[in-house]
């Protein structure tokens, strides 16, 4: 088991599992995610982050 | 020791070395690249960026899947992250997804079914691709 805490992950016991499956089609398609991102401009960015801002507020 | 490396949209980045987190399979698709700092700016939070030190021109947005998923809980196994990154205790590891932005700010989106992990105990990092049917193109409002 997993647990998610202030952006940390906590591991319990399990068995050991593949954490890597270089499926092809996944891979691809997180490649291009990657691609993607690595081009992003901050000012983007930066409008991103107000607006995830302003709905936080709201709620 | 003190680092910098220049990036034209941040300018100059300065940052302590032991902050260099190691990457030895890299991203992929960019697998050259192995050495990378996270860059903190206040105005980008929640956000953060995952930044290269060799090619500083390259840098991921990333955040934590917190921000994206109330109960993002992919199954990671403790003995493999270990054989990738060292040994950890809990508290050392950091999770984090990266996020894309498309069509015109009106998309945007997180990876998470690659996510980044980083025990800042070796100061080692990877991507890995999670067994769970996660999206890659997760919408990051509603």
């Amino acid at each position: 088991m997993v647990n998610l805490e202030g952006g940390q992950v906590r591991l319990g016991i399990e068995a050991p599992r593949d954490i890597i499956i270089h499926r092809e089609e996944i891979y691809k398609k997180i490649v291009e995610e990657n691609r993607l991102a690595a081009s992003t401009k901050s000012l983007d960015l930066k409008q991103i982050a107000k607006n995830w801002k302003d709905i936080k507020k709201k709620k | 020791m003190e680092r910098l490396i220049k990036n034209s949209q941040f300018g100059d980045i300065k940052f302590d070395e032991d902050k260099i987190v190691e990457f030895s399979d890299g991203i992929l698709g960019f697998e050259d690249l192995k050495q990378f700092v996270i860059l903190d700016i206040q105005e980008f939070e929640p956000f953060q960026w995952l930044i290269s030190i060799e090619d500083p021109e390259i840098a991921f947005p990333i955040v934590s899947p917190i921000v994206v998923m109330d109960n993002y809980s992919p199954n990671l196994s403790k003995k493999e992250i270990e054989y990738f990154l060292g040994e950890f205790e809990d508290k050392d590891l950091l999770l984090y997804v990266i996020v894309t932005i498309k069509e015109n700010l009106k998309k945007v989106t997180a990876n998470l079914k690659g996510p980044i992990i980083i025990n800042q105990k070796s100061r080692k990092g990877i991507q890995v691709i999670v067994e769970e049917d996660y999206s890659t193109v997760h919408p990051l409002f509603g």
